[in-house]
Order: C-alpha cells, then sequence, then structure tokens
C-alpha cells in the first residue's frame, strides 16, 4: 500500500531537533493494546446494535415488535417475511424488490459500458483540453441530484417513461458515469503509454487494444468503480421517489409505504429493511478488497 | 504522435509502420467518448440548462410566463426559508465532520495498534457504511419513537422521562448529526488506518529512535503526512453532507416544522407543495451555485497542498 507521494516529502525537519537530547529508549516494549481493543469492541457493539435490533425485530412474532420493555427471548417467527412478499396482505414488496434488482443491474452495465470507453479516450487518445474535461467530469460528480430533478421530471415525462425502469436506469448511470470515468481513468493512467503504443505497433486497432490489452489490466479499477455503481444504484431514492410511482424500488417503496402511511406495520418494515440491507452488506464484505481504493478516489492504493 | 519508423518488425511478425495516423484517433476518440458524452449531455448538462430557462420563467399550475426576468431570483434571495435552508445545511455538514474526523482519526490510530483479530474488526466496524441510507434512517426513526422506541425505554432504565427526540426542533437536528456520525465515521476510520499503515515504518520508526512521543508523531508527522488523504476524504464527505437527502427525507422529512430542512429537503419540498415550478427551479440554480463554490474551493485547497 502506498499513499499519494506528495506527503512523502513532507516530513518536517523539526521532529528530530525537538527531541534529540533525550536519551533513545530502545528496546521499549510496545503498550499492550488492550485500550485499542476496549474502546474499538465498544465502538463495534454499540454502532451494530440498531443493525441486531433490526434483524432480530424481524424476526419476533408481529405482536412483540412492539413490546416494551423488549422481549429478548421470544419464539422466532417468520411471519413479518411471509406477510411482506404475499399479496393477500395488499404489500407490494416483491415487485419492488424485482424492479430494484433490474435496475441495478442495467445501470451497472449501463454506466461500465459508458465510462470504460471514455477512459480510454481521455487517457490515450488526442482529446482537446483534456484537463478541462476532466475537471468537467469531476464536478459533475459532485452534483446535488435534487436540481436536476424537475428537468428530468419533465423529460421523462415526455418520453412517456415514467414508472419504467429504463428512466430510472438511463438516470443512475448519468449521476454514476463522471465517477466511474474518473476512477478508471485513474487506473489506466498508470499502464506505461509503452504498452499502448506497442499494441498500436503490432497492429491492433484502438478497439482491440482496449479490449484485448488496456480492461484486463484495469480489471481491479473496473471491479470498484462497478461496486460503486451498485451500490449507489441499489440505496438510491430521490430519483425513485419522483421517476416512479407504483414500480417502485425497494427503498422508495418502503419510504413512501412509511410517509403516507403512520400505521405501517413495524414487523414487516423490519423485515422490509432487512431484505433490502442484507444483500448489499453481504455483497460489500464479499468485494471489500477492491474498495478501499474505490472508496477513496484512488487516493489509497491497495 | 508516434513516430512509425526506426522499429524493429514486431513480435506478431506485423509490418512495422502499420500505426494509423492522427485522423483514425480522432475517430476513436469521437467514436469512444460519445456514449458517455450523450448520456451526460441529456441528462446531466440539458435538465441544468432547463432549469436556468425555468428560473427564468414564471410557470406554475396558473400561469405559464417564458420570460419573467430575475423576478424568481429576487423571491428566492430574499426568502428567509431559503437561506435558513443553507444555514442548516451549513450546521449539519460541518458539526458532522468535525465530529466524524475526530473520531475517526481516533478509531484508525487506534486499529494500528490492533493487530490479530484486524481484519474482522474493520468489517464490523463498516457494517454501518453499507446499510441502505434510508433503510438506516427509518429503523432510527422507529428506534427515536416517542412511545415506542427502545432509545426512549432505555433512558427510563436510568430514571430520565421520555424525550420527544424527533418532534424537538434541537434534538431533531442532533438526530441527523448522530445518524450520519454512525454512518459516516467508519469511512474516516477505513481511509485513515490505510494511510496510516502506508505511512514508510522506516521513517516513523526513525522518528522513535529519535525518541519522538506518541503525540509529537502524530502532530508533526502523521497528521502533515497524511494531509493530502485528509483533504480527499474530507472533501468527499462535504459534498455528500451538502447534498443530503435520503437520511433527512427518511428521519424528520425536515421538521418538526422547519427544523431540518436541509436545502434539498426545501427545494423537494417547494417543489411538491410549497410554491412553483419557477422558484423551485430557481432555488435549485442557486445552490447549484453555491455546490460549485463549495467544491471550487475544496478543489483549490487540495491543489494548494505543498508536493
Amino acid at each position: 500500500m502506498k499513499v499519494l507521494p506528495a506527503g512523502q516529502r513532507h516530513v518536517p525537519p523539526s521532529v528530530s531537533a525537538v527531541v534529540s537530547p533525550l536519551p533513545v529508549r530502545a528496546n521499549k516494549p510496545p503498550r499492550a493494546p488492550i485500550v485499542a481493543y476496549v474502546v474499538v469492541t465498544a465502538w463495534v457493539v454499540v454502532s451494530l446494535a440498531p443493525v441486531v435490533w433490526m434483524l432480530s425485530s424481524s424476526i419476533k412474532p408481529p405482536a412483540d415488535v412492539f413490546a416494551i420493555p423488549p422481549k429478548w427471548f421470544f419464539h422466532i417467527s417468520f411471519q413479518n417475511y411471509a406477510d411482506l412478499f404475499s399479496t393477500a396482505t395488499g404489500s407490494e414488496f416483491g415487485r419492488y424488490i424485482t424492479m430494484s434488482l433490474v435496475v441495478t443491474l442495467g445501470t451497472t452495465l449501463l454506466a461500465m459500458l459508458v465510462s470504460v470507453p471514455a477512459s480510454y479516450a481521455l487517457t490515450f487518445l488526442p482529446v482537446k483540453r483534456r484537463k478541462m474535461w476532466m475537471s468537467l467530469i469531476l464536478l459533475a460528480s459532485m452534483l446535488p441530484p435534487i436540481v436536476i430533478v424537475v428537468p428530468l421530471f419533465d423529460f421523462w415525462q415526455r418520453l412517456n417513461q415514467l414508472d419504467s425502469p429504463v428512466a430510472l436506469i438511463f438516470t443512475y448511470a448519468a449521476m454514476n458515469t463522471p465517477f466511474t470515468i474518473w476512477l478508471v481513468r485513474g487506473f489506466m493512467a498508470q499502464i506505461p503509454r509503452e504498452l499502448y503504443e506497442s499494441a498500436l505497433m503490432d497492429g491492433a486497432t484502438h478497439l482491440k487494444s482496449l479490449t484485448r490489452v488496456m480492461v484486463p489490466l484495469v480489471r481491479a479499477g473496473m471491479a470498484a468503480a462497478a461496486i460503486f455503481v451498485v451500490i449507489n444504484s441499489w440505496n438510491e431514492l430521490l430519483f425513485a421517489l419522483f421517476l416512479t410511482n407504483t414500480n417502485r424500488t425497494a427503498p422508495a417503496g418502503i419510504v413512501a409505504t412509511l410517509i403516507s402511511d403512520r400505521g405501517m406495520n413495524w414487523g414487516r418494515l423490519y423485515a422490509a429493511s432487512t431484505v433490502v440491507a442484507l444483500p448489499i452488506i453481504v455483497f460489500t464484505i464479499a468485494v471489500q478488497r477492491h474498495v478501499v481504493r474505490g472508496f477513496t478516489f484512488g487516493a489509497v492504493k491497495g | 504522435m508516434v513516430a512509425t519508423t526506426g522499429h524493429s518488425p514486431s513480435a506478431l511478425g506485423l509490418k512495422p509502420g502499420r500505426r494509423r495516423g492522427y485522423l483514425v484517433d480522432r475517430r476513436a476518440t469521437l467514436l469512444f467518448s460519445f456514449p458517455a458524452a450523450a448520456l451526460l449531455l441529456v441528462l446531466i448538462a440539458y435538465p441544468l440548462l432547463d432549469d436556468v430557462r425555468l428560473s427564468l420563467a414564471h410557470i406554475s399550475p396558473s400561469t405559464n410566463e417564458s420570460f419573467v426576468g430575475v423576478q424568481n431570483y429576487e423571491a428566492v434571495l430574499s426568502s428567509s426559508e431559503f437561506w435558513n435552508s443553507v444555514w442548516i445545511t451549513a450546521r449539519y455538514t460541518l458539526l458532522s465532520l468535525v465530529i466524524e474526523l475526530a473520531l475517526g482519526f481516533g478509531l484508525a490510530l487506534l486499529m494500528t495498534r490492533i493487530v490479530r483479530g484486524g481484519g474482522t474488526l474493520r468489517t464490523l466496524i463498516l457494517i454501518p457504511t453499507m446499510l441502505t441510507p434510508s433503510v438506516a434512517a427509518i429503523n432510527f426513526r422507529n428506534l427515536l419513537n416517542y412511545d415506542f422506541g427502545m432509545v426512549n425505554w432505555f433512558v427510563g432504565l436510568f430514571g430520565i422521562a421520555k424525550q420527544p427526540w424527533l418532534a424537538d426542533s434541537g434534538y431533531a437536528l442532533a438526530a441527523l448529526v448522530l445518524t450520519d456520525i454512525w454512518r459516516s465515521t467508519p469511512f474516516f476510520v477505513l481511509v485513515l488506518s490505510a494511510g496510516l499503515l502506508a505511512l514508510s515504518p522506516e521513517v516513523m520508526d526513525a522518528a522513535e529512535l529519535d525518541g519522538a512521543r506518541g503525540w509529537q508523531k502524530f502532530v508533526y508527522m502523521q497528521v502533515p503526512m497524511l494531509m493530502p488523504l485528509i483533504l480527499v476524504t474530507v472533501l468527499f464527505r462535504v459534498i455528500d453532507l451538502f447534498r443530503t437527502f435520503d437520511t433527512v427525507y427518511a428521519l424528520t422529512n425536515g421538521g418538526p416544522g422547519n427544523s431540518t430542512a436541509v436545502t434539498s429537503m426545501q427545494i423537494y419540498n417547494d417543489m411538491y407543495v410549497g410554491q412553483y415550478t419557477s422558484y423551485a427551479a430557481t432555488e435549485a440554480v442557486v445552490f447549484m451555485a453555491l455546490t460549485l463554490v463549495v467544491s471550487l474551493f475544496v478543489l483549490r485547497l487540495m491543489r494548494s497542498q505543498p508536493d
């Protein structure tokens, strides 16, 4: 691992000047990290309590969910889940989850398909005002989604695509593309230019140079970018609230039901929360090692 | 451009000199950038311009005038509700950021001392970050519920009366900040502990041999050496906090009153109920400009780092 080289030459000379008169404490035994373990474990316990609460409440019998004081021991019941997915209860959650899956997969594919070639162009090909484009792309990735919601609603309405996965897939892809371009380009920029030149020298077309030479070399970056898009589109709320009405994604479905209906069944709500949250937690843990660099704009190289 | 002469024949046995010219490169540039450019132009740039068009018009359920000058800007810029939402956003952003950075750095320093079980602990620490924000906020909403919430039950064990956590304007903003601290501190831990581990061990050992104490290492070495990383992380978080919507929408819906209506929430409310379309579009343009100022400021800060 390596931190930005920028910092490394920035060791202030004052350190040794300040402390040099002290005797060198050789063989100082490393302090037992007991304090570290205690504090970190305490943080973990407290911060996981709400998650554990959500999971355990989702498997309580519906009558016990509201119990005060809380019932620590209860018969495990999957009634909440059964209600959640049964259409007899009027729950539409099954449809919401399907919509979430379709939108997440579609967005990820589309975002990667458009951003990888663009990264290639911005890295290797002659682009006028490359720096300006990169800055614009970076600024676009910081755009607050709320500011484009009104025009986008009109736009998709005119195309008759409201309440369809198409509107969400294209909108999400557009919102994620600036970051994925930035990230994948960061990885490509580290490939020695000679590789690009020798590929072309060997008679490869740009398309071959991209797919056969560059893509295999930036797989890690593409994985980080794709993971980022999966997480973002699975979690997205604002556009889903605006651009869909009956074909909700799961987060929008849950939140809209909650806001509109004060009497929402908490047990079912916990079950729905679990169904939304658990897959993405498991997914993120599974791909964790790809994530660090992606989440830090490539600032930490892993 | 690459000179095509003077290269030895390639390994594939193709003749050298098949390197295509500048025009081929230009065409590839256009083809490769086109999909991304089209997507961004149609779904990002066009809506932004449309905002500007709407902000200069007066479009509402009752009127439809296509140009009214800066009338909407006068209305938005003199609206105390709008500036109040900016003030709430600023407080929310700064409070969350400062606390998260301090806690995150502290935990990251502790994490570097943990060898056995470090990987597992790190994964566990990160779980709140992985939760869908709106879902997490809904769960906090239940935990903070006045009648049935676990928090009121818990403080009750210590003889403290039930508190209206989400119905009191002071508590509600604190609850928002707390939710974000819970969710985002792990992000700082992740980044900073990776950064700390990557600091050259030789330099750290040398400092220790010179007798540098823990706090001296921290102030004179770890913080300056990690400064670029800290700035990038802070930039990330500032932008994210500045445009927060999910958590507010699901936790407090901007209430009670307007006390937690960050700017995104305020614009959302104005769009749906409070105001007319052109007014909301004008707010969007102003918010965009504010975001741009913040982004450019932080970008400059990053560039001004000595390297």
